[in-house]
């Protein structure tokens, strides 16, 4: 017992890179466009660090949250504050749109290779594949998945270290002067660069699984926070500089764009290595959501363990996403599922916070304790 | 030892035909009637032809000596009885001095000692029978294994004889924390097993969970150390090998005192060393006799010839079949006049050239050496050059596929050696299958499994998943041994520290 205890938890640097992992994923590609398209232009850079401010807040709320349910998850937490009944229900909305955010993560991710690197390979195949690799690693303990999401994070540093190139053509002017677009612009546009911070939500359902005080557990959610606010910001600015504003209005994955023009003496087209680099960040933001889709769906069966609902989770997001459909509805879908992962992710944990204080709900010691993670002394 | 003597009591009901329980018969004693024991072991061995019976008399009481003449030095049998009974001492301080004389009431270990090559001396009136340690041993050299050779450093290695083996590790660490267990494994060979570990360093639970899966191996025989490495590793089914076979006694020394555990098999120079991480098959008992930066460079090289062995055939299969304009300018033309005569995608170009590679080296391993040499040369030479200018394979497919198999080849341990090379093939399939996309996905498929896979519960890709800073020191790099102060934490040892600060005398100048 005290075995299987240990393997289902993660020192708070694995939970770091964790989220880290599940955030940076599908949008990054996208990300400068969208908030450019937002309203802040080439301000975008500013509204990307405001939403990083407004997810710390969020990530207090969890630490408020989590020192009344120390050894809780976000599941066990929702049937305790809002009772069986309407608690099992906010689950299985919860599951829902975690799986209905794996389904766009595939949706895109076959998309942008369909149109950049792989025209003719049948999406059947692209979305299979990547569907078959994440069941293989979504089955395993939290342990696992924590180890791998680590060793990939070096890619990141490769990722930037592509992108340093665009510094030798920047042209500081175009992001002069700064603020130029006024603070509702960026305000507004914060919303949009919010969005592509989704996958937060980890920290509240990864902070029981994780050994350490709480203290310890939300700076390894800050640092997490503060690294990828900082990256998609770098990102973002890198881009401003390279492309002129009219320049960006074009491009929908500037990133891509950006790194496309460089070429090195062995290596002609760069953006096919950062493609395949990329593809890992997709996939552990697709395991990231898969886990807690599943573990979400084993605790509303009132099981522990995740692993068997993994495999129909993997077979509901592969039909939907192979399933015909439109460009243009799919870009509504994905806005509309961005709107209300901002509502899952920003309301709610004030809403659970709220609650909790009203009726004075406190994790309850008998029960849960026993079922899930280690506490948090 | 429990499993032992239950084995032996199959065998006894056997040949006595006896309804007796299993509990009494095991504690079956000898009589002290001669006839009785004479009896029981000649009925045992009816059919051993070269069970040996001699009848003498000391001081008027009968006495039979019983050996197996093709385990037996008659030498020794001569020198001990004669020392013993020579003397004018009385026939009981006769049989207390003789110190090698080991008396026994139980008959199975009467038996045990027969098939170990012991005489038996049995004297008429007394209950115990004494076991003399005459065994035959026909031993080689100590010499240093051809698998496993070093520029400097000891050049001692492991032979067939599990005693010279365990002799050569106890004179390399003389401590009595030293723990030795030996077990017989094979209900019918009996073959000995022993397992070595420092009992103050290794982990107690792993001690443990390995002396579980030796004890609850089932078999009639025990042919080669793969047979006990498959039965008691974690997962099959991996690629990868769960355990570091190695023939040095050096090696052995050194993981065991980093807290693993040693595993000897009677009748092989192989040391089974377990549990065991990725990254050790990378390292060579070379990399610490040299400077710390030729141990680092070469350590670096070796890990990358890791990547090449499996992605280098691949990267060329999906550039050439997907990704052309991967390729500079310049090189454009070089490629593309070489691939553009052959009639067949670079798929099966690199599974012909893959194919051809690993016949010359299943052909050329087993053959005496000038014959392994001349198939070498005809084989990757003649075939190489001529099967270029008959325009089946291009130029750049053989440099890959030579560079693929030399890259392969780097790695110090022949189990993970053979393991790369099957690894490429997947990637290959991929490849050409779906680019860069399949190699990504196969990629993250492997690692996967490095991560999953444990072997004994200790994380098989430690130090880099999960992520151990201070043990890179020793993984990837080669710091200088000073520096480590700190034994690997992948093994969990209970002691961790590994030495002092060695180097004090630089404060005194």
């Amino acid at each position: 017992m005290n075995n299987q205890n240990q393997k289902n938890t993660i020192t708070p640097s694995q939970l770091a890179l964790f989220v880290i992992q599940t955030q940076v994923g599908v949008g990054v590609l996208s990300m400068p466009f969208s908030v450019f398209d937002a309203g802040a232009k080439t301000d975008g850079w500013i509204s990307i660090l405001l939403a990083g401010l407004v997810v710390q807040i969020i990530i207090f709320v969890y630490m408020f949250i989590s020192k009344r349910y120390p050894t809780s998850n976000l599941y066990l937490i929702l049937e305790s504050v809002f009772g069986k009944w309407l608690g099992k229900f906010l689950i299985l909305i919860h599951v829902v749109y975690f799986i209905s955010v794996g389904v766009i993560i595939l949706i895109l991710f076959s998309s942008i290779l369909t149109v950049w690197a792989f025209p003719s390979t049948p999406q059947f195949f692209k979305v299979g594949i990547a569907v078959f690799t994440a069941w293989y690693l979504a089955k395993e303990n939290v342990r696992v998945i924590a180890r791998f999401h680590v060793i990939v994070s070096v890619l990141l540093v490769i990722v930037i270290l592509l992108t340093v190139t665009a510094f030798t053509h920047a042209e500081f002017r175009y992001v002069l002067p700064i603020g130029h677009t006024g603070i509702t612009n960026i305000i507004l546009s914060a919303k949009a660069a919010t969005l592509s911070l989704l996958g937060f939500e980890l920290f509240i359902i990864l902070f029981a699984k994780t050994e350490g005080t709480l203290k310890t557990k939300v700076k390894a959610a800050t640092i997490a926070n503060v690294t990828v606010t900082l990256i998609y910001a770098y990102l973002a600015f890198t881009c401003y500089i390279f492309f002129s504003p009219e320049e960006i209005g074009l491009v929908p994955e500037p990133i891509l764009y950006l790194i496309k023009s460089f070429s090195f003496i062995v290596l002609e087209r760069t953006d096919l290595i950062f493609l395949t680099v990329w593809m890992v960040s997709v996939l552990t933001s697709f395991v990231g959501y898969l886990y807690i889709a599943s573990l979400g769906t084993a605790i509303l069966f009132n099981k522990t363990n995740h692993s068997p609902f993994v495999w129909g989770i993997c077979l509901i997001t592969f039909l939907f996403s192979v399933s015909p459909h439109n460009v243009l509805r799919i870009g509504e879908i994905s806005e509309l599922i961005s709107n209300i992962g901002g509502v899952f992710s920003f309301i709610f944990p004030f809403v659970i916070l709220a609650v909790a204080l009203l009726f004075k709900r406190k994790e309850s010691n008998e029960s849960k304790t026993g079922k899930k993670g280690v506490s948090s002394t | 030892m429990k499993r032992l003597t239950r084995l032996k009591l199959e065998k006894g009901q056997q040949s006595e035909a006896n309804a007796n329980s299993p509990q009494q018969s095991s504690s079956k004693k000898t009589s002290n009637l001669l006839i009785k024991n004479q009896d029981f072991i000649e009925n045992t061995f009816k059919d051993a032809g070269d069970l040996q019976k001699r009848n003498f008399k000391i001081e008027d009481k009968k006495a039979t000596l019983y050996y197996l003449s093709s385990l037996t030095d008659f030498k020794k049998v001569e020198r001990m009885l004669g020392s013993a009974f020579d003397s004018q001492r009385s026939f009981n301080s006769m049989i207390e001095h003789a110190a090698t004389f080991v008396p026994t009431n139980s008959q199975n270990k009467v038996i045990e000692g027969l098939l170990e090559g012991r005489s038996l001396l049995l004297i008429d009136g007394v209950e115990m029978i004494y076991l003399l340690d005459t065994g035959s041993i026909i031993k080689r050299d100590t010499s240093e294994p051809m698998n496993e050779k070093v520029v400097r450093g000891s050049h001692e290695g492991f032979v067939e004889d599990l005693g010279t083996n365990v002799h050569l590790l106890r004179r390399r660490i003389s401590s009595r924390q030293l723990a030795i267990h030996y077990y017989k494994i094979g209900t019918d060979t009996n073959t000995s097993v022993c397992i070595l570990y420092m009992k103050n360093i290794a982990n107690p639970q792993l001690v443990q969970e390995i002396t579980k899966r030796i004890e609850s191996i089932e078999m009639d025989m025990t042919f080669s150390p793969g047979f006990i490495e498959e039965f008691i590793e974690d997962s099959t089914f991996s690629p990868f090998p769960q355990v570091l076979n190695t023939e040095r006694p050096d090696r052995t020394m050194a993981a065991v005192m980093d807290g693993q555990v040693a595993i000897m098999i009677e009748g092989s120079p192989t040391c089974i060393i377990t549990p065991i991480t990725f990254f050790a098959f990378y390292q060579s008992p070379d990399d610490y006799n040299s400077r710390f930066y030729v141990g680092t460079f070469y350590r670096m090289i070796r890990i990358l010839s890791f990547l090449i062995a499996i992605l280098l055939p691949a990267i060329y299969i999906a550039v050439v079949g997907f990704h052309f304009e991967i390729i500079p300018n310049d090189l454009v033309l070089p490629v593309k006049s070489s691939v553009q005569q052959i009639p067949y995608p670079p798929i099966v170009e690199a599974i012909i050239m893959e194919l051809t590679i690993e016949l010359i080296r299943e052909a050329g391993v087993r053959l005496p050496s000038p014959i392994g040499q001349t198939i070498g040369i005809v084989g990757g030479l003649v075939i190489g050059d001529a099967i270029v200018t008959a325009g089946l394979v291009s130029n750049v497919m053989i440099i890959v596929v030579a560079l693929t198999a030399i890259a392969a080849f780097v790695v110090p341990s022949t189990e993970m050696n053979t393991s790369v090379r099957i690894l490429r093939f997947p990637f290959m399939f991929a490849a050409a299958t779906f680019g860069f996309f399949g190699i990504s996905f196969t990629g993250m498929l492997l690692l996967i499994h490095l991560c999953k896979l444990e072997s004994f519960g200790i994380p098989y890709f430690s130090p880099v998943a999960p992520f151990q800073w201070k043990d890179l020191k020793d993984t990837f790099l080669r710091m200088p041994v000073w520096l480590m102060n700190l034994k690997p934490t992948a093994y969990k040892p209970v002691k961790k520290k590994q030495q002092g600060y060695s180097r004090r005398w630089i404060k005194n100048e």
